[in-house]
């Protein structure tokens, strides 16, 4: 039932944990969010990857893996030169590239097997301001942590910003998208299940403690003719309890900040961006405004292969066309993991990370009722 | 507390409906024996082809890819062809010789095989009995080695690198339009045909009637103009009829065609009959293929012409957001393992949002690639012993004898997080297959046609619900 543009939370299974935490003799308030944009932070500036700017475009980069694999220039000038004449019938260089890796001497497919590779020993961010949090809490001094953009507190973890911002398709600002996650957001946000932000307290508009529910939709975002997230829409909450995270946080002056005890935040998701959104010692920043709508940051320690594999999935058509070198930032992601080492290699699994959203207000409902099944019937 | 108690009234409540239904679709399932087995009896299975067997995706997402054409084959999937020159009903084939080593015929293979609606056997001079669709003898062709091949053209030649049916490594193009330089496809001789099972041939419908497959029925059925399925009324003429059901109108000047009448009700508008039987849409269904009316109200069945051939102990659940699901007898949801493919426009979201691919299908087997870990919660869903080949079924034969059950070439399985039907807990649910990946025992290298992988990225096998 929704009034004034809050939503009281209807009775059904997929809000039975939120109610029975948050019950009291006061009624509850809630209020929910569609999420509408989704990247992981960026600050770029002009000059914060040293001398030379950002790393090689995916194209200088094959001719340097061409070289790596022992071919001479003339025989790399070959090879391009077939590919340029040659349209329609089999591209040997682009053969030569998807089987770049070598095990035993033997070509292999270098997106299954990215260390059999060289490194190309990609730049990595030298700049030191970014958004975030400080996952860690070890403080201001910890080397490679960064200052938090807007409220200059030190000892931010943002390795995974550390590791892409000097690979063009991740540069960007919250303002200017990075080209990959505009390419991902662009597939996705038709198609994949939408993320609803639910946040309940007993009176939103004061300071005091929240619950922050973060659940998948049955349906996809819906948009408005110009592509923007439209506001006000109802959205069926999934009763998969794998898609379903809480937090406990409080407001202050309009912001919400909460942090998870769960063990896992998880959202599953589509493997073009990521096949699961899983944070570990997550926490959430976020900006309520004045127009109804939703800003902030939600970050923690993310498993890097998942990243790898957003990337790598699409082979060398999405290597070309978007992330450019993919061993490049395999062996980026692996070097700037930064938590929860594997017990048996002591490779760290985890990278600190902070993701940016953007919602606009949606209603929530529990998905348990027959006439709401035939409206998801139309997102065939 | 008083919430909470309500809200554990709720969930009970949710439960029991949710139970059921379950069991009202699996009855229905067992009602639907006689059609089903005249469409394809045992030995007889089904095969979509072109684009709807999933490999060709380009960037259309699978979700918006209709079964326009399905076809008979044998066992494994093999295409059935008939030959103009056979003169149906002859009971003779005129294709031996040299033209039978190309075109192999279709021979029966179980003992005590009997006439059934428009499958018939024949002798061949030798003596041998072979298959008859509608009097003319059935034939496979040498030359495919893929389910859903024609004429020896395998549509899974454009999807992932992988080796076919003759051992052959195929695939592996862009984009699903195969390798670049590979050679086109041969077209099929004007004088052979593919045994089709859908469109259905000689089925006359009224205008504003059509014949169209609906997968969440199980059934090829009756649409209306817009493609809303038909139901048909089986109560009695004094049952209540709630609001959710609306009368299939017919025109003023209506007549009677094949088994289709029509009734004049009390308001004087006149309704569509089928087969003695008043067709219905029901309200909740808003889109071409939605089939929520199935379970509703036992004085409704969905309006069939033919059904899928579905076995004992196996029913059609209903789930959120995904529509109908196959499933136990007990509603608990069957999933398929499957390799990932990258989808522009990232469609395996949408419902059928992941197409099945028969030939992939076949080369994972019963073999789910998965951990020790993995296979604590996921069990192979096990047929009888007696089990044979029929419609999309299919049956493997697992290591300690016991046959597990496979649908559109894909092994079935039951995952143990779903706690009642409906539930798809385990859908989604991926393991990587990259280089250091717990599920890769070295990193020796390894096939990449081995997963499934569309094109030559990363691969990960994923668990996905198995839709009718």
């Amino acid at each position: 039932m929704a009034v004034n543009g809050k939503n009281t939370l209807a009775a059904g299974a997929a809000f039975a944990a939120v109610l029975m935490a948050t019950s009291s003799a006061f009624a509850l308030e809630s209020k929910s969010f569609v999420v509408g944009w989704f990247s992981h932070a960026t600050n770029n500036t002009a000059d914060d990857c040293g001398p030379g700017g950002p790393n090689p475009t995916v194209q200088e980069q094959y001719l340097k893996d061409l070289a790596d694999l022992g071919m001479s220039g003339e025989e790399i000038e070959a090879l391009i030169k077939e590919r340029d004449s040659n349209d329609e019938g089999p591209n040997r260089m682009s053969e030569i590239i998807r089987t770049r890796g070598r095990i035993d001497g033997k070509p292999v497919n270098p997106y299954m097997y990215p260390n059999s590779v060289k490194d190309p020993e990609w730049k990595q961010l030298t700049g030191n301001v970014a958004y975030g949090f400080d996952l860690d809490n070890k403080g201001p001094d910890q080397p490679g942590s960064f200052t938090d953009v807007d409220t200059k507190q030190k000892g931010i973890d943002h390795k995974l910003y550390r590791a892409l911002g000097c690979s063009r398709p991740f540069r960007g600002s919250l303002e200017g998208r990075p080209t990959y996650w505009d390419w991902v957001w662009g597939q996705l946000k038709d198609s994949q299940p939408a993320w609803i932000v639910t946040i309940t307290g007993e009176d939103l508009s004061k300071d005091g403690e929240v619950t922050i529910a973060f659940d998948r939709a049955l349906e996809y975002l819906q948009s408005n003719v110009d592509g923007s997230p439209r506001a006000d829409v109802t959205y069926r909450i999934d009763p998969d309890p794998r898609s379903h995270n809480e937090m406990k946080g409080k407001i202050e002056n309009g912001i919400v900040s909460a942090a998870s005890s769960a063990d896992m935040f998880r959202m599953y998701s589509n493997p073009l961006g990521m096949p699961e959104f899983r944070l570990q010692n997550a926490k959430f920043n976020f900006k309520l405004r004045r127009d109804g709508t939703a800003d902030g940051f939600i970050g923690g320690y993310q498993p890097w292969a998942d990243l790898y594999f957003a990337f790598a999935s699409g082979g060398q058509s999405i290597e070309q066309c978007i992330v450019g070198d993919i061993p490049g930032l395999y062996y980026l992601l692996k070097k700037n993991a930064d938590a929860y080492p594997d017990p048996k290699t002591g490779v760290n699994s985890g990278i600190s990370a902070t993701y940016y959203v953007e919602t606009v207000p949606a209603f929530a409902v529990p998905a348990d009722d027959a006439k709401y099944d035939a409206v998801a019937s139309n997102n065939d | 507390m008083k919430i909470s108690s309500k809200l554990l009234v709720a969930g009970v409540s949710l439960i029991a409906v949710a139970l059921a239904q379950g069991s009202a679709e699996a009855a229905r399932a067992k009602k639907s024996d006689d059609t089903s087995a005249a469409w394809t009896p045992p030995g007889i299975t089904l095969q979509p082809l072109g684009k709807a067997q999933g490999y060709d995706l380009g960037k259309q997402t699978a979700a918006f890819l209709g079964r326009d054409e399905i076809v008979f084959a044998n066992a494994k999937g093999m295409t059935l062809y008939t030959y103009e020159m056979d003169v149906a009903g002859s009971g003779k084939s005129t294709c031996v010789a040299e033209c039978a080593e190309k075109w192999r015929p279709f021979l029966v293979q179980q003992a005590g095989f009997k006439p059934n609606g428009t499958w018939t056997v024949i002798s061949r001079d030798d003596g041998a009995k072979q298959w008859a669709l509608a009097g003319k003898p059935l034939y496979t062709f040498v030359n495919d080695v893929d389910p859903g091949s024609v004429h020896g053209n395998s549509p899974a030649k454009t999807g992932s690198r992988r080796i076919d049916g003759a051992g052959r490594v195929v695939g592996g193009g862009n984009r699903g339009g195969g390798v670049r330089g590979a050679a086109p496809d041969v077209p099929l001789p004007k004088e052979w045909k593919t045994a089709n099972a859908f469109p259905i041939a000689g089925i006359e419908t009224p205008s504003g009637i059509q014949v169209r497959e609906v997968p969440d029925a199980t059934a090829v059925v009756l649409v209306n103009h817009e493609g809303r399925t038909l139901y048909a009324f089986g109560g009695k003429a004094k049952d209540k009829i709630d609001g959710s059901w609306n009368p299939a109108p017919a025109p003023q000047f209506a007549k009677k065609i094949g088994d289709f009448n029509f009734v004049t009700r009390a308001d004087g508008i006149k309704q569509w009959t089928y087969k003695g039987q008043a067709l219905y849409t029901y309200e909740y269904d808003t889109a071409s293929g939605d089939a929520y009316g199935i379970g509703r109200d036992a004085k409704f069945d969905i309006a069939a012409v033919t059904r899928y051939y579905m076995p004992a102990g196996v029913s059609v659940a209903h789930t959120q957001g995904q529509g109908k699901v196959l499933a136990t007898a007990e509603g608990m949801t069957l999933y398929r393992r499957d390799g990932h493919i990258l989808q522009s426009g990232g469609g395996r979201s949408l419902r059928r949002g992941n197409p099945p691919r028969p030939a992939v299908g076949r080369d994972i087997g019963i073999d789910p690639r998965c951990s020790a870990e993995c296979l604590v919660s996921w069990k192979p869903f096990l047929a009888p012993a007696d089990a044979q080949p029929q419609g999309f079924w299919d049956v493997a034969t697992r290591a300690d004898g016991q046959k597990q059950w496979i649908y559109q070439g894909y092994a079935m399985w039951t995952y143990g997080g779903d706690r009642k039907p409906g539930d798809m807990n385990g859908n989604d649910d991926f393991q990587y297959a990259f280089a250091g990946q717990a599920n890769m025992a070295s990193d020796a290298p390894m096939p990449t046609y081995d997963f499934g992988t569309w094109m030559d990225g990363a691969p990960a096998m994923y668990w996905i619900i198995a839709t009718p």
